[in-house]
């Protein structure tokens, strides 16, 4: 059993430190977040939309243009996140200056 | 100067620094293979970008190949960080004495000093061959795959025949833990956003509900075609300009190098290097993409958006929506996803979601396709590259030969895979589309 634990061991022990679980932990969360949150706002435009559309009342009609306008910048304001995520990925941003290497003629 | 022409002379005196012509030849052979990869990638990555919405009407095939090709060259232009990881990331050093010594002796520009010479574009061109044979398995069988898995696999399995050290733990971190926790993070995202979308949808009406996702779908399928873009599509330009670089470096020419790289210098020593992607690259990639999403992608297309489950408009959204996220905050955190694996765990998360059906057999076959990405491709790019180097080391005849058997494996895929045809209009699920649509039978495994 002892030869068996200190196998595993070995083999387990390099994997380890290559799991990064607060980024893990991260993903999850901004997943969640963007994910559901992107399709919850853009049901309320719907929704919005449906208000404006079938409410006979005045006040029915401002509800439904405040919750869609609300809600629509919120998407916007999803995406817009998103993209600038995409332009400006923390993975690839410089850490330190490289190490001189070589000598240029 | 005086250092180029010791490094000239090291690599001249070892035999191993080509004929320039034919090292020209040989680059040129691996940028056509290379981009007919990413034909074979517009197959199965960039047609799952888009698949829910062709399945639920929300766009017709065309117009959805053209949006996601539009978004695939506007990602690659916003970002290339991803092209760098893959130019820079798994093969450490090389192992021909020669290249050795030019990499450890003087030359090494951050990231970029693995492959030099024919040598390293002969080790690209077996990486891609295993890929490629992969990419058109799978496509025959209707499996989506992971392209870029497959592409790792291909350098895997060139790169350790070759005698190339790889970093294993680079590969756990970057590749077999993202491609285990993604789909399953995109399917619980899904399902989630799946149940609330269909719990708001019932406070609208539906023909509204219809509509309104519908053209939100055109918004998701947007963002996940550009999440593909600044991710996946970049793979290709990645090793593309790998092979540049491999060129160059073994020309030594550093007018050359230094345009491509971009190497800042400061009193004289390269300190650091900014990568960069040449514009041709980005376009020609984008192009052969969507070429093959237009031309094959309809088999992907077909098991993405109507085998697995089937797929509604919120419910296609909702599953957009989730990819999209899931892909840029793995990106943003420094995990590269595949596109296949996070939109399969998100259109069978939708499915739970809405309680529909969901054919879990369909999704085994994935899985099990998706275990043996790796190891199937690497095996293939280690014969292709084994066969290229029976006629010597950087043998440009090895190469041509390479490509050749390729097109002749591909020839025959594409023969079988005519015989059960999807075609375009098939998949049409529009108001305007020709009914009935009806699906092909599945093909046997």
């Amino acid at each position: 059993m002892g030869s068996i634990a200190a196998v595993t061991y070995k083999v387990i022990k390099p994997a380890t430190p290559t799991v990064d679980w607060s980024a893990l932990w991260h993903i999850i969360v901004v997943s969640v977040a963007a994910g559901c949150g992107l399709a919850l706002l853009f049901g309320a435009i719907l929704l919005g939309w449906e208000l404006i559309a079938d409410s006979k009342k005045e006040s029915g009609k401002i509800g439904g243009y405040l919750l869609g306008a609300a809600a629509a910048a919120g998407c916007v304001a999803i995406i817009a996140i998103g993209i600038y995520v995409m332009c400006n990925p923390k993975a690839s941003k410089p850490n330190k200056v490289v190490p001189v290497a070589a000598k240029v003629g | 100067m005086r250092l180029y022409n010791e490094i000239t002379q090291q690599a001249r005196g070892a035999g191993t620094l080509p004929n320039m012509s034919s090292a020209l030849f040989i680059l040129l052979v691996v940028i056509v293979v290379a981009v007919a990869f990413d034909y074979t990638n517009g197959f199965h990555d960039t047609a799952n970008a888009v698949a829910t919405a062709i399945a639920t009407g929300a766009l017709k095939p065309r117009q959805a190949v053209i949006l996601s090709a539009f978004w695939n060259v506007v990602g690659a232009f916003i970002s290339i960080s991803v092209a760098t990881k893959i130019a820079s990331g798994l093969i450490s050093t090389i192992s021909s004495k020669t290249a050795k010594a030019v990499v450890n002796g003087h030359v090494i520009i951050h990231g970029v000093s693995a492959l030099v010479g024919t040598t390293g574009l002969l080790i690209v061109l077996g990486a891609l061959a295993g890929a490629i044979c992969w990419n058109l398995i799978t496509w025959y069988f209707t499996l989506p795959s992971s392209s870029s898995h497959a592409l790792i696999g291909g350098i895997i399995g060139a790169a350790l025949v070759s005698g190339v050290t790889v970093k294993w733990s680079a590969l756990a971190s970057s590749v077999i833990f993202p491609a285990l926790f993604s789909p399953l993070i995109c399917f619980g995202v899904a399902a989630i956003s799946t149940f609330m979308v269909y719990r708001l949808a019932k406070k609208v009406g539906a023909d509204r509900s219809k509509r309104g996702y519908r053209l939100g779908q055109l918004i998701s399928a947007s963002l996940v075609s550009l999440a593909h873009g600044t991710n996946d599509a970049q793979k290709t330009m990645g090793v593309i300009t790998l092979a540049l670089i491999a060129y160059y470096t073994g020309d030594h020419s550093w007018a050359h190098l230094h345009s491509l790289l971009a190497v800042t210098s400061s009193h004289g020593y390269v300190v650091s290097s900014k990568f960069s992607v040449p514009i041709w690259v980005k376009c020609i990639c984008a192009a052969a993409m969507a070429g093959g999403t237009a031309t094959g992608g309809w088999r992907i297309i077909n098991t993405m958006g109507n085998r697995i489950t089937d797929v509604e408009s919120p419910q296609g959204f909702a599953a957009e929506t989730g990819s999209a996220a899931v892909i840029l905050a793995g990106s943003y955190y420094g995990y590269p996803l595949s596109t296949t694996h996070v939109v399969s765990g998100g259109v069978m998360g939708s499915g739970v979601g809405r309680r529909a059906a969901v054919h879990w057999n369909v999704a085994g076959e994935m899985a099990v396709g998706w275990i043996f990405t790796i190891p199937s491709a690497g095996v293939v790019a280690a014969l292709a590259w084994s066969l290229a180097d029976l006629f010597g080391n950087g043998s440009a005849f090895g190469g041509v030969v390479l490509a050749v058997c390729l097109a002749l494996i591909a020839a025959g895929i594409f023969h079988l895979a005519s015989r059960k045809p999807i075609k375009m209009h098939e998949l049409d699920r529009t108001e305007t589309a020709k009914p009935p649509a009806a699906v092909p039978a599945p093909a046997a495994v």
